[in-house]
């Protein structure tokens, strides 16, 4: 039997509430951490967006002042400290997150947020099992806090298991984070020079059998490579747990209006018809929600993978 | 915010685009703002000269498949393949918010086939709160109807014919740059009984992943917009006025006031501020901000007073 579903929901933004308002400013670097190869934390100081953003949330950063690279980047929030400090875990990969890996202590970054919705949790004395690929780890430690919260997400620290998958050991970040907040953590790598040897999912579907033989009622959480999280997404349909992931999307102005971030879903059958973009007029069994006001979390049984 | 406010002097920024009277020159270009509601949690909507709505077609419309944009060196690729709401639900949600708002609205439109614009022009000149429409004739995103208008002279002076028969508010063309001459397409406009014209919308364009031998975007080809393009879109500014002294909507890769102002100078009477809405959300407002300083700074009585003046 499909167990019930679990979810209490805690969506503060997004289209539907367009009330919540969205800061933009000048943030303060307070420090640039490397934490792995390639792999930082940028601690900011922008107490507005502290205070009122919640875990799944993002924030856009634009180093400033020029047009090349010309638009900002979305980042979730690795950490918030005394509701003054976001750290962001990043992973260079291109031109802007290089820029953004050579700004130094007093340097100013744009910052622009909150935004998107956020995750939800579980009922209480549920197991939730948070796995991330890669730099996809980073909205997990501030999930992981507010679900061993008793006021927000009142699990017990043991129920709260993170699972990081990793190339090498060189890539293994956080670590120690994760362990003084008193959740179970685990490391997968590609090629076996820490922890489990094998891919993150083949990590997650150990822990997945565990939990059905105990009975357990588990709800799933991702973020990562897309291939990883269509795996992880078919592992919650195949143990019939409920799967929350966090995408990402190239994302120009990360609060709905430019239409750029587009993420396929399945039509539920009340949604009104639209009509084929090619205009041949038939009736489509899916269509577009934006990763940037309509997600970046999204219910894993509404993807369309292809 | 107070920084806008303290700007506030006694120069008279209103400017006249035809019988389109503004308060100021700064509008938001069509498909950067959406419908309103997400910006106005950034910066009050009423500040703005004049919002233009993103496309408006008859049936809703779901867009193109994911990728739809891609940053490129001082600009962006987007091929969103107007993705929105449809006449009846703009009518029925989004109009309203925009009314509430107090800005001008101007509604842009597009369509695959000419009777259609005229249709739409119908249902939206009942409407309560509407200002004015700007005509998409020029989108390089979808398979018919879209760029083949913007670049058929003869159909662009039918659809501006068809939509003038139905509205007797302010009519705005834009047009795409895709063309060989934008003046003959001006002229078009114009002699449809367009009030102005709308330059430009976006070049066709596009990018190649070398990882996976493929374009980037799902519909191959896009829209390139943003800083890269402003100097072409000053050029063909420059080209239209000189030649026809029609009103004109500067479009493509402001970013800041001076942009505007140089936009102004070859032409324009206002100006759409676009891919920068992306880059920084209050963009609009501080581009305002700049004219208003610049317009005092020198001295001027009106800002309108730049119009063309190095054409």
């Amino acid at each position: 039997m499909n167990p019930v579903r679990p979810l209490i929901n805690h969506r503060l933004s997004g289209r539907s509430n367009g009330v919540n308002p969205i800061f933009q400013l000048d943030a303060k670097v307070i420090e640039q951490a490397k934490v792995a190869e390639e792999s930082f934390i940028l601690s900011l100081e922008a107490p507005s967006i502290a205070k009122t953003i919640q875990p799944g949330q993002f924030v856009q950063i634009r180093c400033i002042p020029r047009y090349d690279p010309l638009l900002p980047r979305p980042f979730s929030i690795y950490r918030v400290r005394e509701k003054r400090i976001l750290d962001i875990l990043y992973e260079v990969v291109g031109r802007g997150t290089r820029m953004l890996s050579e700004t130094r202590k007093g340097d100013v970054v744009n910052l622009f947020g909150p935004l998107g919705v956020t995750f939800s949790y579980p009922r209480p004395k549920h197991l939730s099992i948070l796995v991330g690929g890669g730099v996809g780890l980073a909205p997990f430690y501030d999930l992981a806090e507010a679900l061993i919260d008793p006021k927000r997400g009142k699990q017990r620290k043991e129920d709260v298991i993170i699972l990081l998958g990793a190339r090498n050991k060189n890539r293994v970040f956080c670590e120690k984070d994760f362990r003084r907040l008193g959740v179970h953590f685990e490391v997968a790598t590609d090629d076996g020079s820490y922890g489990f040897k094998g891919l993150v999912t083949e990590l997650l579907a150990k822990h997945l059998r565990a939990t059905r033989d105990e009975r357990r009622t588990t709800q799933l959480y991702a973020c990562g490579p897309r291939l990883m999280l269509r795996k992880v997404s078919e592992l919650s349909k195949k143990f019939k747990i409920p799967c929350e992931l966090s995408i990402d999307a190239h994302m120009p102005c990360g609060y709905g209006i430019c239409f750029g971030c587009a993420v396929k879903v399945q039509t539920k059958d009340q949604r009104p018809k639209t009509q084929d973009p090619q205009g041949k007029g038939s009736e489509n069994h899916f269509f577009y929600k934006l990763a940037c006001v309509d997600g970046p979390v999204f219910d894993a049984k509404e993807i369309v993978w292809d | 915010m107070s920084w806008v406010f303290s700007l506030m002097s006694n120069v008279d920024l209103s400017v006249q685009v035809g019988p389109l009277k503004l308060k100021n020159p700064v509008m938001v270009a069509s498909g950067t703002a959406s419908y309103g509601e997400e910006q106005s949690r950034v910066f009050p909507l009423n500040r703005l000269g004049a919002f233009v709505t993103k496309s408006i077609t008859l049936k809703p419309r779901q867009g193109n498949p994911p990728y739809r944009v891609l940053e490129t060196p001082s600009g962006m690729l987007n091929s969103i393949g107007l993705q929105n709401v449809g006449v009846d639900e703009f009518l029925r949600k989004k109009l309203p918010f925009l009314r509430k708002e107090k800005v001008p609205v101007i509604v842009n439109i597009a369509a695959k086939r000419i009777e259609d614009y005229a249709t739409l022009t119908a249902r939206l000149s009942g409407a309560k709160g509407i200002s004015g429409f700007e005509l998409n004739v020029s989108c390089p995103n979808v398979k018919e109807g879209g760029l083949e208008f913007g670049t058929n002279p003869k159909c662009i002076t039918e659809i501006v014919r068809r939509v003038r028969r139905e509205t007797r508010l302010p009519v705005i063309t834009k047009l795409s740059p895709n063309v060989t001459n934008i003046v003959t397409m001006a002229k078009a406009a114009m002699e449809g009984g367009s009030d102005a014209v709308s330059l430009v919308n976006t070049f066709l364009a596009m990018a190649v992943d070398v990882q996976r031998r493929r374009p980037v975007l799902s519909t191959v080809t896009g829209g390139l917009s943003g800083p890269a393009i402003k100097p072409i879109a000053l050029r063909m500014i420059w080209q239209v006025y000189r030649a026809l002294k029609c009103p004109i909507v500067g479009i493509g890769g402001i970013m800041n006031a001076e942009d505007a102002i140089e936009m102004m100078m070859v032409g324009s009477s206002a100006i759409q501020v676009g891919t920068a809405n992306f880059v920084n959300p209050k963009a609009p407002l501080e581009i305002l901000g700049g004219l208003q300083a610049y317009a005092k700074r020198e001295r001027l009585q009106r800002l309108s007073d730049i119009v063309g003046v190095v054409a």
